[in-house]
C-alpha cells in the first residue's frame, strides 16, 4: 500500500505543469565588473530575493537571476544566443553597452540601470525602460547652496548639442534661486582653457555638466586647475571628480538604484500586457565634499553635512 | 753608462731588490687594470645617467606642456618648459605639434647657434614612427657635441564611452582614448659629461698613484721582511764556516745547499746505520725484557708455589731473606727447630740449626746455588731422621729483596721402608744362593770326590811301590804331578765355592761375562752331567764386558741354568744351550734355552711375579725368576722368556756392553 502511494506522489511530482509553480526568469546583462555596477545589481539582486513571488503559487521565490557580464563574453552574438536559451521574462542591462547589447530582444521587457543617455541607445522602444541617472538641477543646486549659501555667480561650459537641455534646467532653477549663471558654450575641447579663461573674476563657482564634449581628462585638469588657481570651487555630478579635486557633487546611491530597478521589474512582469513604463529618477541622492580642496579654497564646510539624501 | 750597468747588476744580485721590483711589477699592472676598467664602468655610468636623465626630462616636459600643447596655449608652454632648465646642461628645449611644426623653442642665450640649428632642422625624419607608446628616445650628435632627448606628448582624449564620464572605466580599460598631440624636444651639452669624466680620470689617477705608493711601502716591507731571515741564515752559514758561493742571497743558498744535501744524505746514512743498530739493540733488549718477565713471572709463581708449599702441613718449610733471617715458616718447622712458630721472625735460620744438621752442613752449596739463581735438591738426615729438601731461590727487584724458599719433606719412611727392602732382598738372594748350593752340592761333593779319589790311588800306590821298593822316580814324578793337577781341579772347586758364598756388595765393576758364565758352568757341570743333559756352550770369548756385580749376575746365571735343568726330565737327559752375542749397539744378549716342554702361555705374564712357582712342593721357592728380573733392572738391562719355533724355552737376557776407556 505504502509503495503504490509513493508511486503515486512521484507520478504527480513528475507530470506536474512547470508554468505554474516556476519562479520568473530574469537575465541581468553587466557591461564590466566595475564597483557602480556590481554595487547596482547586488541592489536588484537583494531587492529581488525579498519580493515574495507574483506568479504561481508554488514557486519560492520571484526570480531566477541569471549574470552575464559582458566584457566576459565573446561577442554579442554570443550573448544573445545564451539570452535565448534562457526564455527570460526580463532582462536588466546595466551599463550603456549591455543595453546596446540587449535592446533588439523586442519581445522581452528590459530595464536599463547606470545608462546615462538611454535615449540615444533606445530610440523610444517601448519595451525598454529603466531608470534615469539624471537629478533634477534644483535638487542639486539646492544642495551645493545649503553648503555654499555665499555663491552668487555659477560659470558652465559645455556643448549646446549635448546638454542644452540640462543647461536649460539649470538656468531655471538658478533663476528660482537668484543665482546668476554665466554659460560659455564650446564645440571642442580645445576650447575649454579659454573659455575658462574668460570666466575668470565672472563666478563664484564653476558648475560641471555631464557633457561628452567638454568632459574629458584634459578638460576636468583644466576646469581643476582653473579651480585652484582662481579658488572657485568646482561642482561636479559623479563621485569619480570629487576624488580627482572637484570641491563637491550630489551624486546618486547605486544600490538603491538597483532596488528601484527591481521594483520595476516586480511591476512590469505583474502585468506582463502593459507597455510603455516610464523611466524614474533616482531614489536616493546623496552629498559627497571633497574636504581637502575645500579647506586649500578656503571654505568653510561642516563635516557632519556629506552626505544628503532625499526623493 | 757604465754606472748604470753596474748598478743593474748589482740590483740583480740582490734579492731584496729583485722581491720588490717583482712585487712592484704586479701591483702596476693590477692596479693599472683594475683603474682602467673603474674608468670604463665610470664612463659608461655617466653616459647612462646623462640618457635616463634627459630621458626622464623630456618625459617629464611632455607631461608638462601637455594641456599647454592641448589648448594651444603658447605662453602656458613656454612658461612650463622653463622648469627644464633647472637641470644641469640643458641648452634648449622645443616644443611641436602632431605634425612637427614647432610650437615654442626656448633655448640659453649662451648656445644662440643650437636654436638656430634647431629652428632650420627638419623633425619629419625623427619623428617618424614615433607612436603614442612610443618611449623616450634620444640622439647622439657628436659632431656638435650634443645630446638630443625627444619624448611624445600624449592625452587621455574624448571619452570613449558615455558611462565613462560617470564612471572610473580604467580598471576594465573602457573609456581610456590616448592621442598624440606633440613632441617635446630637450638638447643638452655633452660638456658637463666631459666635465664629469675628466673629474673621474684625475680620481682614477691619484688612486692609481696612491696604490702604487702606498703598495711600494707595503712591497719594501714585505722585501725586508721576507729577506730578513735570509741574510740571517747566510750569515749563520758563513758563521758556520761553510763555504758559500753565488751571485746573491738566493745563489749562496743554492750553491750551500747541494754541499748540505750531500752531507745530509752522509748524515742520514750515518743515522740510518745508528738506527739500524739500535733497533738491534732494542730488539735485544726487548727480548732481554721479555726473557726477564718471563722469568720473573715465573719467580712470581715460584714464590707463590712456595707459599702454598709453605702451607703443606706434611712439608717443613721456612721463607729466608738473602741473609738467611726468617720471613716466614710453618708449624712442621717450628717443631723441627723446637721453637715457637712466632719467635722464629727474624732470627737466622743458621744460627738455629746444629752442626750436625744436614741444611748447616749444606749451607756453602746453597748460598752457591742462590748466588746462581738455580734450585737445588738434596736428601739427607741424622738422628734417625731424613728430609728431602728443595731450596727455591727467589728474585726480587734487586738483590736484597731477594727470597729463599726451603721445603724439607720427611722420608724417614721411605728411607726406612728402602733400607728395608734391601735388607730383604740381600737375604733373598742369600738364601737363593743357599738353596742354588744345596742343590749342587751333590755334584760339587762328586767333583772333589774323583781327585781325592785319584789323589788316593796316587798315594795308596806310591805308598804301596815304597813298601815294596818298587820306587820308580819318573812314575813317582809323572803321579805326583797328576795328584797336583787333582789338587789344583779341587782348589779351583772350592775358590769358586769361596766366591760364590761371598757377601754381597752393591758396587759395580767391569764383569767379563763369558768367565762369569764359565764359572757359572763349572758350578752346574756336575748336576748337569749327573743328570745326562748336554750342554752347549755359543760364546765367543772375544766379547761381553759389561759394567756390573760379579755375583749377581752369577746368580742369574745360575738361577736360569737350574731353572733350565728342573725342567728338563732326569731320566730323559736333554739339552741346555748358553749363547752370547753382541751387536752393533754394544748391547749384550745372552740366551739360555733347553729342550724342554718350555712355559705354557697363560702362566708367561707371571713367571717374573714373587713366590711364582710351578715345581712341586719343597722344591721352588718361587723367588728365583723375581731375583733375576730385578738384578738384570737393576743393570740396566732386560729379560725376557721366548718360545723358540720348535716350541722350546728360551730366557733372553739383554745388557748394555760397557764402554772402555781404550776404545
Amino acid at each position: 500500500m505504502v509503495r503504490v502511494l509513493c508511486s503515486i506522489i512521484t507520478a504527480v511530482l513528475i507530470f506536474i505543469q512547470p508554468g505554474h509553480c516556476r519562479a520568473m526568469e530574469i537575465v541581468a546583462v553587466v557591461s564590466s565588473r566595475i564597483p557602480p555596477y556590481m554595487e547596482a545589481l547586488a541592489g536588484f539582486r537583494d531587492d529581488c530575493g525579498r519580493a515574495v513571488p507574483t506568479s504561481g503559487l508554488k514557486s519560492i521565490t520571484f526570480a531566477t537571476i541569471t549574470e552575464l557580464i559582458l566584457s566576459e563574453e565573446a561577442d554579442f552574438a554570443s550573448l544573445r544566443t545564451t539570452i535565448r536559451t534562457k526564455k527570460p521574462d526580463l532582462i536588466l542591462a546595466v551599463g550603456t553597452n549591455a543595453l546596446n547589447a540587449v535592446k533588439s530582444f523586442a519581445k522581452i521587457p528590459i530595464i536599463y540601470l547606470l545608462v546615462p543617455y538611454p535615449e540615444a541607445v533606445t530610440g523610444g522602444l517601448a519595451n525598454i525602460s529603466g531608470i534615469d541617472m539624471t537629478i533634477a538641477p534644483e535638487v542639486q543646486l539646492a544642495a551645493f547652496l545649503e553648503q555654499l549659501p555665499t555663491i552668487k555667480r555659477l560659470g558652465i561650459v559645455h556643448d549646446p548639442s549635448r546638454s542644452g537641455d540640462l543647461v536649460k534646467k539649470i538656468r531655471a532653477a538658478a533663476n528660482r534661486w537668484g543665482i546668476e549663471l554665466k554659460v560659455r558654450e564650446a564645440q571642442s575641447p580645445r576650447q575649454v582653457h579659454n573659455l575658462l579663461q574668460s570666466l575668470i573674476g565672472e563666478i563664484d563657482a564653476l558648475w560641471m555638466v555631464p557633457d561628452h564634449t567638454v568632459t574629458t581628462a584634459e578638460t576636468v585638469e583644466e576646469m581643476l586647475l582653473f579651480s585652484l588657481e582662481q579658488r572657485v570651487p568646482v561642482l561636479s555630478f559623479t563621485e569619480k571628480y570629487v576624488t580627482r579635486g572637484a570641491t563637491m557633487a550630489v551624486v546618486f546611491d547605486n544600490y538603491s538604484m538597483g532596488e528601484k530597478a527591481a521594483a520595476m521589474a516586480r511591476e512590469m512582469l505583474a502585468d506582463p500586457g502593459r507597455a510603455g513604463v516610464p523611466a524614474v529618477s533616482p531614489a536616493r541622492v546623496k552629498m559627497l565634499i571633497n574636504y581637502r580642496v575645500a579647506e586649500k579654497l578656503g571654505l568653510a564646510i561642516l563635516p557632519d553635512k556629506d552626505e544628503k539624501t532625499g526623493d | 753608462m757604465n754606472d748604470f750597468f753596474h748598478f743593474l747588476k748589482k740590483l740583480n744580485n740582490n734579492f731584496a731588490a729583485k722581491v720588490f721590483i717583482y712585487l712592484m711589477a704586479v701591483i702596476l699592472l693590477l692596479s693599472g687594470a683594475l683603474n682602467y676598467i673603474y674608468l670604463l664602468e665610470q664612463q659608461r655610468s655617466l653616459r647612462t645617467e646623462m640618457v635616463r636623465g634627459g630621458s626622464l626630462l623630456a618625459e617629464m616636459i611632455s607631461e608638462t606642456v601637455r594641456l599647454g600643447v592641448f589648448s594651444e596655449n603658447i605662453n602656458g608652454i613656454r612658461s612650463s618648459v622653463q622648469v627644464a632648465f633647472r637641470s644641469h646642461g640643458v641648452m634648449g628645449v622645443c616644443v611641436y605639434n602632431r605634425q612637427g611644426d614647432l610650437l615654442v623653442a626656448v633655448f640659453d642665450d649662451h648656445f644662440p647657434d643650437q636654436k638656430q640649428r634647431c629652428l632650420n632642422n627638419r623633425t619629419t625624419p625623427v619623428l617618424s614612427g614615433v607612436a603614442v607608446n612610443t618611449a623616450a628616445f634620444f640622439h647622439d650628435d657628436q659632431e656638435n657635441g650634443i645630446m638630443e632627448f625627444w619624448s611624445p606628448i600624449v592625452i587621455s582624449g574624448p571619452n570613449a564611452s558615455e558611462d565613462a564620464i560617470y564612471f572610473d572605466m580604467k580598471r576594465e580599460g573602457q573609456g581610456i582614448r590616448r592621442e598624440l598631440i606633440g613632441y617635446t624636444r630637450i638638447v643638452m651639452a655633452k660638456e658637463p659629461l666631459h666635465q664629469q669624466m675628466r673629474g673621474v680620470i684625475t680620481k682614477t689617477l691619484v688612486i692609481f698613484a696612491s696604490i702604487l705608493f702606498l703598495g711600494g711601502l707595503l712591497t719594501l716591507f714585505i722585501a725586508r721582511e721576507v729577506t730578513g731571515p735570509l741574510n740571517r741564515l747566510v750569515s749563520s752559514i758563513k758563521g758556520y764556516g761553510i763555504n758559500v758561493a753565488g751571485t746573491d742571497q738566493l745563489g749562496t743558498l743554492a750553491g750551500t745547499f747541494d754541499s748540505l744535501v750531500n752531507q745530509l744524505e752522509n748524515s742520514f746514512a750515518t743515522v740510518n746505520d745508528l738506527k739500524k743498530g739500535l733497533e738491534d739493540k732494542v730488539g735485544e733488549l726487548e727480548s732481554e725484557v721479555a726473557v726477564r718477565r718471563e722469568v720473573e713471572a715465573a719467580l712470581r709463581e715460584s714464590e707463590q708455589t712456595a707459599r702454598a708449599l709453605l702451607n703443606i702441613p706434611e712439608n717443613s718449610a721456612v721463607l729466608l731473606d738473602v741473609r738467611g733471617r726468617v720471613l716466614d715458616a710453618n708449624q712442621p718447622m717450628a717443631d723441627r727447630l723446637s721453637m715457637d712458630r712466632g719467635a722464629l721472625g727474624s732470627r737466622i735460620l743458621w744460627d738455629l740449626l746444629p752442626a750436625e744438621d744436614i741444611l748447616a752442613q749444606k749451607r756453602g752449596e746453597i748460598d752457591e746455588a742462590v748466588a746462581q739463581g738455580r734450585p737445588l735438591r738434596f736428601e739427607g738426615g741424622h738422628d734417625g731422621c731424613y728430609f728431602d729438601y728443595i731450596i727455591l731461590p727467589i728474585s726480587g727487584d734487586s738483590s736484597r729483596t731477594g727470597r729463599i724458599a726451603i721445603l724439607a719433606r720427611d722420608i724417614t719412611r721411605r728411607v726406612v721402608a728402602e733400607k728395608n727392602r734391601q735388607d730383604l732382598e740381600v737375604r733373598a738372594l742369600t738364601q737363593a744362593k743357599l738353596a742354588s748350593l744345596g742343590q749342587i752340592s751333590a755334584g760339587i761333593a762328586h767333583e772333589i770326590n774323583q781327585p781325592l779319589s785319584y789323589i788316593k790311588v796316587i798315594y795308596e800306590s806310591t805308598l804301596r811301590d815304597i813298601e815294596l821298593g818298587q820306587l820308580d822316580q819318573e812314575e813317582l814324578v809323572e803321579d805326583f804331578t797328576e795328584a797336583l793337577r787333582q789338587v789344583g781341579r779341587i782348589a779351583l772347586l772350592t775358590d769358586q765355592l769361596r766366591n760364590f758364598g761371598r757377601p754381597d756388595t752393591d758396587q759395580f765393576e767391569p764383569v767379563f761375562l763369558p768367565a762369569a758364565l764359565d764359572r757359572t758352568m763349572i758350578l752346574m757341570g756336575e748336576l748337569i752331567r749327573s743328570r745326562n743333559i748336554l750342554l752347549h756352550r755359543r760364546i765367543d770369548d772375544a766379547l761381553g764386558l759389561v759394567n756390573g756385580n760379579m755375583n749377581k749376575l752369577e746368580q742369574v746365571f745360575i738361577n736360569l741354568l737350574q731353572n733350565s735343568v728342573d725342567a728338563l726330565e732326569p731320566e730323559d737327559g736333554g739339552e741346555v744351550t748358553v749363547a752370547m752375542t753382541m751387536d752393533r749397539d754394544n748391547r749384550i744378549t745372552i740366551r739360555i734355552s733347553d729342550s724342554g716342554p718350555g712355559v705354557s702361555p697363560e702362566i708367561r705374564g707371571m713367571i717374573f711375579e714373587p713366590f711364582f712357582t710351578t715345581k712341586e712342593v719343597g722344591k721352588g721357592t718361587g723367588l728365583g725368576l723375581p731375583i733375576v728380573y730385578g738384578i738384570i733392572k737393576e743393570h740396566g738391562g732386560a729379560i725376557s722368556y721366548e718360545s723358540t719355533a720348535a716350541g722350546k724355552g728360551c730366557f733372553s737376557i739383554t745388557l748394555p756392553g760397557a764402554i772402555c776407556e781404550g776404545e
